[in-house]
């Protein structure tokens, strides 16, 4: 389970395993996220009941708020560090991301699906013609928690830390690269100039959570690295509505309403984090309430629960985010250099069967890059049919016939046999490729089932040294598909099966300095077009995030920014 | 004597190298990139930089030849510079000194508990040999000595710990004993000394019991193997044959005989007290030094794995250097060093 988590940081995240998460907002460049095609098979018996289906009963959003009490959550993993900037890690860009640290810019994390950039330490901004210099306006009277006011020297030290080639900010300082300059000319004034214009640049500003200069400007790059001589590392201070309390390693975590907070103050008191690893030690805690929140549980859990008497005093959540899984095909390998090939591969494999009988029917069918709800995905693009003796017929259409009685398709002397590479660890994975090799067994291609340990994989995968593979992209509300499809990223960035189409790389060109979203959103839709003729992925599914609330948690919505503490509130609950 | 106790002394150097000598390249042979752990995401290094990694490497000395890597781990092991924990660059002086006293806590307890109980067992057994109350007691402790701790721990949490079927209606959840942890996960730090006394013996019944239950058969079987054989003996007779009562010969005479092995048996308990149990710490989320040291090679994180390794090596041999002593001290007529050589 935690390697799990870990890998899901990756963003890569091998299909099948336990992971669900794969919303790291800050992976704009890298990823975006799939659209629905088909809605998914909605049981009748789901619809009807809250506990089944997983939406939150709207009586959850009402009610006057309180204030006060304390909320734990349930985490599987320790994060290496409050600091986001040396350590890039999921769980503590959940805890300290815009909630004890604040970026000029934010999210809106309720602004579903849109998920419009607020206003947050910058009060306004100003961005020239040419789409280049963002002038941004600092909010006045901003406190860190220690007490010091805010001001644009904070966002200068800061920057300077993401710089500093010295640091470990490297996950952060590539989205810099593109930064020609950063100033501030007076107290509340910070001024950002780009080298060139992309639709991403507020996006990209909204995941720099601003550090206090008070207590990282005096440090060099190596002590900014190390928890000995960084406080900020175990203990962070910021500017948000929550202040960090206290760590204790593999245990807890605490957050505290900041009193002083400028804008809305949280209902909640305290937000305790409780890190416990065994999911099933997690949910034995949340039968005797000593966790509120169950965050990211699995399949087999939620299944596993549906008749259990839990549904008294808790909610369920089934939220499906930005991710999609999809199974690679390398187009260097002759076999799968020819569309026909991938497009019959594609009606080959079962995905219905495999949502409905090996995975409790939980993941929704997608035929999408981008985020399923954005307006860049074309909702009327439907998966490829399950269609064995279309697909057959295909195969011979594209010259792969069995001409040597061997019963294995050939062409030219080449036999169809490759490796489908699995990364270990990705347990329902292996219980679909079973059936996939059975499946292609029958239409005489034979396929083998490799797996890899998670480092040799991504290894084969930069070194496009494999035949077929199966992953996830997780991604954030909007994306850039450059790093994935683009042709220059085959050398050097995500495109891993070597996709080359001059019009997709056009069209991708173009879309990051569109500004317009809808004219943008044209394009992604054409781009998707484009992919579902190529079939170079065969779209598999969106997996759902699965959670559970205590029944006196009010005010939660699911978000693709994970949960907001800020908006809930607690009910005392009569026991 | 002492020249005895120099001899040990030194040749405890060469073998402290050889056996960390022998982690480190099993450690190696794993062939685990800790770099990768540590970004936790190749991906996304390898889109942005390939320096990034091999500055990883750098400082964690993996980007050298392995003689140099752990001439260097030994080095620091040498000069006390343990550096810090690679998972979460905490110093690994700190990260032990947490661990530590939670692994003392519990395997004091545990033993003192083991002993406490098995003497007194392990006479009975000896002087009632072959009685129905020794044959039972034999039965019950093979019983107790074969189930593996991992399942006794988890019955106990289903049974005793969920609140579902052993019910303590005066506790909030009905539980009668904690889930996990070594005290309260909140409030800890504001209760009184005597509240906190209370809170962590609560919630260290059932991992106390769970490490000690198995380490019964063992140590009554010495101690019961250890007072037959004192009974035999002619002083045991002449104790009897002067009118001594049966309880005198006993607690006065052959008990104190008989507990050499089973003293000498402490010396060999010492790298337990320090190494941790992994299983009792990870179901009852105990973070000792077993979970410690458990993470630390999954890492797998070189200096911290071959401290750990290191510290208990040097207590195992001191432990067997005490038991070898303290065979001396108990029985004078054993004269190490002399009679060896």
């Amino acid at each position: 389970m935690r390697n799990c988590s870990r890998v899901c940081l990756l963003v890569l995240c091998a299909v099948g395993s336990a992971c669900t998460h794969g919303k790291k907002k800050d992976d704009k460049p890298a990823v975006a996220a799939p659209r629905v095609v088909a809605t998914p098979p909605a049981k009748v018996e789901d619809s009807k009941d809250p506990w089944l289906s997983g939406t939150l009963p709207a009586s959850e959003m009402q009610g006057e708020p309180r204030s006060g009490g304390d909320l734990t959550v349930g985490l599987s993993t320790d994060p290496p560090s409050l600091n986001t900037y040396t350590d890039s890690d999921l769980v503590a860009s959940w805890i300290t991301g815009h909630r004890i640290y604040q970026s000029l810019v934010n999210i809106d994390p309720l602004d579903d699906p849109e998920y419009r950039v607020v206003p947050e330490l910058a009060e306004r901004w100003e961005i020239s013609p040419d789409n280049k210099t963002y002038t941004f306006h600092l909010r006045k009277g901003v406190q860190w928690h220690d007490g010091q006011p805010f001001t644009s020297r904070d966002v200068i030290a800061t920057m300077d830390k993401i710089q500093d080639p010295t640091t470990k900010a490297v996950h952060v300082r590539a989205y810099t690269q593109e930064l020609a300059s950063y100033s501030a000319p007076d107290d509340y004034t910070v001024v950002f100039v780009w080298k060139r214009p992309y639709f991403l640049t507020l996006d990209t500003i909204a995941d720099w959570s601003i550090q206090p200069a008070h207590v990282i400007a005096k440090l060099t790059g190596h002590q900014y690295n190390d928890a000995a001589t960084n406080p900020l590392n175990r203990a962070p201070v910021g500017t948000g509505p929550f202040k960090f309390v206290t760590w204790e390693s593999n245990a807890k975590i605490v957050i505290a309403r900041n009193d002083k907070y400028w804008g809305k103050k949280p209902y909640l008191e305290r937000v305790l984090f409780r890190i416990q690893q065994d999911p099933t030690v997690m949910l034995q805690l949340a039968e005797r309430g000593e966790i509120d929140l169950v965050d990211h549980m699995t399949t087999d859990e939620w299944v596993h629960l549906n008749d259990s008497p839990l549904r008294n005093a808790w909610n369920r959540s089934k939220f499906f985010s930005a991710n999609y899984g999809f199974i690679g095909w390398n187009l260097l390998r002759p076999m799968f250099a020819d569309k026909r090939v991938r497009r019959a591969l594609t009606m080959l494999i079962d995905r219905p069967g495999i949502v409905d009988k090996m995975l409790h029917g939980m993941p929704m069918p997608t035929t999408c890059h981008f985020y399923w709800k954005s307006p860049s995905c074309d909702e009327g693009l439907q998966p490829l049919p399950y269609d064995p003796i279309a697909g057959a017929k295909l195969l011979d259409e594209a010259g792969w016939k069995d001409s040597d009685n061997d019963g294995v398709r050939d062409k030219a002397g080449v036999p169809f046999r490759f490796v489908f590479m699995l990364p270990a660890g990705a347990v329902e994975g292996h219980l679909w490729a079973a059936k996939l090799k059975e499946d292609f067994d029958h239409v005489g291609i034979e396929m083998e089932i490799q797996t890899v340990e998670w480092s040799a994989f991504t290894k084969r995968l930069t070194e496009h040294t494999f035949d077929a593979c199966t992953l996830a992209w997780g991604g954030g509300p909007r994306g850039d598909p450059t790093q994935i499809w683009h042709s220059s990223s085959i050398k050097g960035g995500s495109n891993y099966i070597s996709y080359k189409n001059p019009q997709v790389d056009k069209l991708l060109e173009e879309a990051r300095v569109t500004f317009d979203a809808s004219a943008r959103d044209a394009m992604y839709r054409k781009f998707g077009a484009i992919l579902q003729d190529d079939q170079p992925y065969t779209f598999l599914f969106v997996r759902p995030e699965l959670n559970m609330l205590s029944k006196k948690i009010k005010g939660a919505r699911p978000s693709l920014m994970w949960w907001q503490f800020e908006n809930m509130w607690l009910e005392p609950q009569a026991k | 004597m002492l020249k005895y106790v120099v001899r040990r002394v030194l040749w405890m150097i060469p073998t402290l190298f050889g056996i960390t000598l022998v982690c480190f390249l099993l450690l190696r042979m794993a062939n685990a990139d800790p770099v990768s752990a540590k970004l936790q995401n190749p991906m996304r290094a390898q889109q942005i930089s390939q320096e990034a990694i091999a500055q990883l490497r750098a400082l964690y000395d993996l980007d050298k030849p392995w003689y140099v890597q752990y001439g260097r781990l030994v080095q620091r092991l040498c000069t006390l510079d343990l550096g810090t924990r690679w998972q979460d660059g905490r110093p690994i002086v700190d990260v032990i000194a947490e661990a530590l006293p939670i692994t003392l806590l519990l395997s004091l307890l545990s033993i003192t508990l083991a002993y406490l109980i098995s003497i007194p067992l392990g006479v009975y057994s000896a002087v009632k040999q072959y009685s129905l109350g020794d044959r039972v007691l034999t039965v019950v402790l093979f019983v107790l000595y074969s189930l593996p701790a991992f399942w006794v721990g988890t019955m106990f949490i289903v049974f005793l710990a969920s609140g579902n079927f052993l019910k303590c209606p005066w506790t909030a959840d009905h539980a009668c004993f904690p889930l996990q942890g070594w005290h309260a996960f909140d409030g800890f730090a504001a209760m009184s000394r005597w509240q906190k006394l209370g809170d962590v013996a609560w919630h260290m019944v059932l991992p106390v019991v769970t490490l000690t239950y198995q380490a019964f058969a063992v140590l009554s079987r010495y101690m019961r193997a250890g007072m037959l054989e004192t009974l035999r003996q002619d002083f045991i007779r002449t104790a009897r044959a002067k009118g001594l009562s049966e309880r005198r010969v006993i607690f006065g005479h052959a008990l104190r005989n008989s507990l050499i092995p089973i003293i000498t048996l402490i010396g060999l308990e010492l790298p337990e007290l320090v190494s941790g149990a992994v299983i009792v710490e990870s179901i009852f989320g105990i973070r000792g030094m077993g979970l410690v040291a458990l993470e630390a090679i999954r890492m797998p994180d070189y200096p911290l794995v071959i401290t750990i390794v290191a510290f208990t090596a040097v207590l195992v041999m001191l432990g067997m250097l005490l038991s070898d002593l303290l065979y001396a001290v108990v029985d004078p007529r054993i004269k190490a060093g002399e009679e060896s050589r």
